[in-house]
């Protein structure tokens, strides 16, 4: 295997709740986001996948206890996030080295402020260089790089269509020039047309030669795009592999389950309800939902390129 | 494409100020009814602020032909109507009280009096402004406490109780700032000497909007701070200041830009207070003397005045508020 930009080493993250509890929301998770490629992290809502994407991001709300390693690799520095401190973190690896695609791009975008201004206000704190004509030809080209007409930033964000504000949150998130982009839900809400030309947006940017770590419950978006498919359920992975294969040719009964529910698979729900993630025994929460043949222990098990829990 | 529905979005915005502007007239007319109407209502007799002294040794001949000559046995809508009718000719009458034109009295308090609101509210504004960001800030902290939990102590306090306590401790204990009126008895109008005698005055005045002020500022800036859009601006590694001062506090202080110009009587009152308590020679004096003595001309003068600056104040607050967001409509 080769050296991943993004590896994500045995994470756990729980959020500590009043009265003691706790929300296990990831449990012993590992995986290698690669350049050029898009890993797909798929699973149900609900599932832990969002608390990944703000871990990575060092956003995490202030009663999280995080455990195991994220390591970021690229041409800057080898980087242990977790332990790494907050300055450093808003200094020089958010928006710099790794760009957060977020979820509901219209909310994430200051409402009183046109898109170009905070594109031109990105550019100027990520390091470009010369005075306000520069930026805003260096503007232009970023718009044109996502598929924006450049005078559509002139608009502000509630002037903006839904594809327009997708474009321009991608557009922030490539303004640094990071190597990582972690996408968090970036369909969520969104129609057909408009899925499939964000994640193609994101194929694109694979294409540059960045790492894309793409969250998301939609099958379907993911294996649109996806270079490899992480399969989530209630804190850890169930299955990951080559995409083209996982989707070919499930392992796991979960993934089979979640690819049954498409509408391609028949649109046939899983039955039952993903578990809270609070008080959350140990063993295989999936098998409880859904009885099949289990060994009991759902941390992957590796087989060739692929690996699977429960075997 | 785009700077066409800029243009729109100024027109609109002018349409709406003109549509405003329009709409202020019927709105002074009928302020200016009722004022003659509650005027007509009154129990003082106009003709005892007229003579003063002179009301009790005047004979009951001369006091009657005193109310035929001043029109004061007419009816309030034949006083109203020959009031209008000068007012038109440009003429706000002549104060009975102050014996001058009521130009003269406007001339001579008006400024006094929008330079001590001013002052107070530019003050309050800043402070409030300062404080609620920063308390927000830090949100849940030791000083967030504090400054909140005494907004609210402050806030409970009546203005003249402020005033008089300052008076007590400032001027008479301290004898910091000198106790009232705007220039020492005698010493001629100078900068310096306004200065210090406007010092306390402002003060209580600013002090009595800053708590609620402050608490609205702290309360949305604590919401903004919450929104998508400021994570996303964190997310993208944005320095700490420009995430608060460009992206959390543009649509905090939308709230209160609406907030300040409704809370603008709110401040007229206030002063005309202050005002009296620190012997301030702005028109508080003159709206006093003006409704005990039944002056028509001159308390006419000072409500519309009041209520002219009122509605101005509240159609700045929504310009200024369609300018600063463009998802205000401009429908009126």
């Amino acid at each position: 295997m080769t050296a991943g930009v993004l590896q994500l080493d045995n994470l756990s993250v729980r959020l500590r709740l009043p009265g003691g509890r706790f929300v296990s929301a990831v449990t012993g998770l590992s995986c290698t986001v690669r350049a050029g490629e898009v890993l797909a992290l798929v699973g149900e809502s609900g599932c832990g996948k969002s608390v990944l994407a703000s871990t990575i991001l060092g956003l995490l709300p202030g009663n999280a206890q995080v455990r195991g390693q994220v390591w970021l690799d690229d041409a800057a520095a080898r980087t242990e996030l977790l332990r790494a401190p907050e300055h450093e973190l808003a200094t020089r690896v958010r928006g710099r080295r790794i760009g957060l695609i977020p979820q509901s791009a219209g909310t994430h975008l200051t409402p009183v402020r046109t898109a170009r201004s905070q594109l031109a206000e990105a550019l100027a704190h990520h390091g470009s260089e010369g005075g306000g004509a520069e930026i805003a030809s260096r503007v232009d080209e970023l718009a044109q790089q996502v598929g924006l007409d450049p005078d559509d930033l002139y608009g502000y964000p509630h002037e903006l269509s839904g594809g327009m504000t997708q474009r321009v949150v991608t557009a922030l998130a490539l303004a640094g020039n990071p190597l990582v982009l972690v996408a968090d839900e970036p369909t969520a809400g969104l129609d057909r047309a408009l899925v499939d030309h964000t994640v193609d947006l994101f194929r694109f940017v694979a294409g540059t030669g960045r790492a894309v770590l793409f969250i998301t419950h939609d099958l379907a978006a993911a294996g649109r795009v996806a270079d490899h498919l992480a399969v989530m359920y209630a804190g850890r992975l169930l299955e990951l592999g080559p995409a083209r294969e996982v989707l070919a040719d499930p392992w796991h009964d979960y993934t089979r389950g979640l690819l049954a529910a498409l509408p391609s698979g028949g649109l046939q729900p899983l039955p039952g309800h993903p578990p809270s993630l609070t008080e959350l025994a140990s063993g295989c929460a999936f098998h409880r939902r859904v009885p099949g043949e289990c060994s009991g222990d759902p941390t992957l098990t590796w087989h060739g390129g692929r690996a699977v829990a429960c075997r | 494409m785009r700077s066409v529905t800029r243009a729109d979005r100024r027109r609109a915005i002018g349409w709406m100020v003109l549509r405003r502007l329009v709409m202020m007239v019927p709105v002074v007319a009928l302020t200016s009814v009722i004022v003659f109407v509650l005027a007509a209502a009154s129990p003082f007799d106009p003709l005892a602020g007229y003579l003063g002294d002179r009301y009790l040794t005047a004979g009951a001949d001369e006091q009657e032909r005193l109310r035929g000559t001043l029109g004061l046995d007419d009816p309030w809508y034949a006083q109203y109507g020959q009031w209008v009718t000068t007012l038109l000719s440009g003429d706000l009458g002549t104060s009975r009280v102050y014996g001058q034109p009521v130009v003269d009295v406007l001339a001579e308090r008006l400024p006094w009096t929008v330079l001590l609101a001013g002052t107070a509210l530019a003050l309050a504004i800043v402070v409030a402004l300062c404080l609620g960001v920063w308390s927000a800030w830090r949100h849940g902290g030791m000083l967030d406490r504090l400054v909140a939990g005494l907004a609210h102590a402050v806030e409970g306090i009546p203005p003249f109780v402020v005033a008089l306590a300052a008076i007590g401790i400032f001027a008479l204990g301290l004898s910091w700032f000198p106790v009232a009126g705007l220039t020492e008895p005698g010493a001629d109008v100078t900068f310096g000497q306004v200065v210090t005698h406007m010092a306390l005055p402002a003060s209580v005045l600013a002090c009595s909007q800053v708590p609620w002020l402050l608490l609205h500022v702290r309360q949305s800036m604590i919401a903004a701070l919450g929104e998508d859009y400021v994570t996303g601006a964190r997310a993208r590694g944005l320095p700490l200041p420009v995430i608060v001062l460009r992206h959390a506090l543009p649509t905090a202080l939308l709230p209160f830009v609406t907030l300040v110009g409704v809370r603008l009587p709110e401040l007229v009152t206030g002063a005309i207070l202050v005002e009296s308590v620190f012997s301030w020679p702005g028109v508080a004096d003159a709206v006093v003397r003006a409704a005990v003595e039944v002056d028509f001309a001159l308390l006419a003068a000072l409500t519309l005045l009041a209520a002219v600056a009122v509605l101005l104040g509240s159609l700045l607050a929504d310009v200024l508020y369609a300018v600063l967001d463009p998802r205000v409509a401009t429908d009126g």
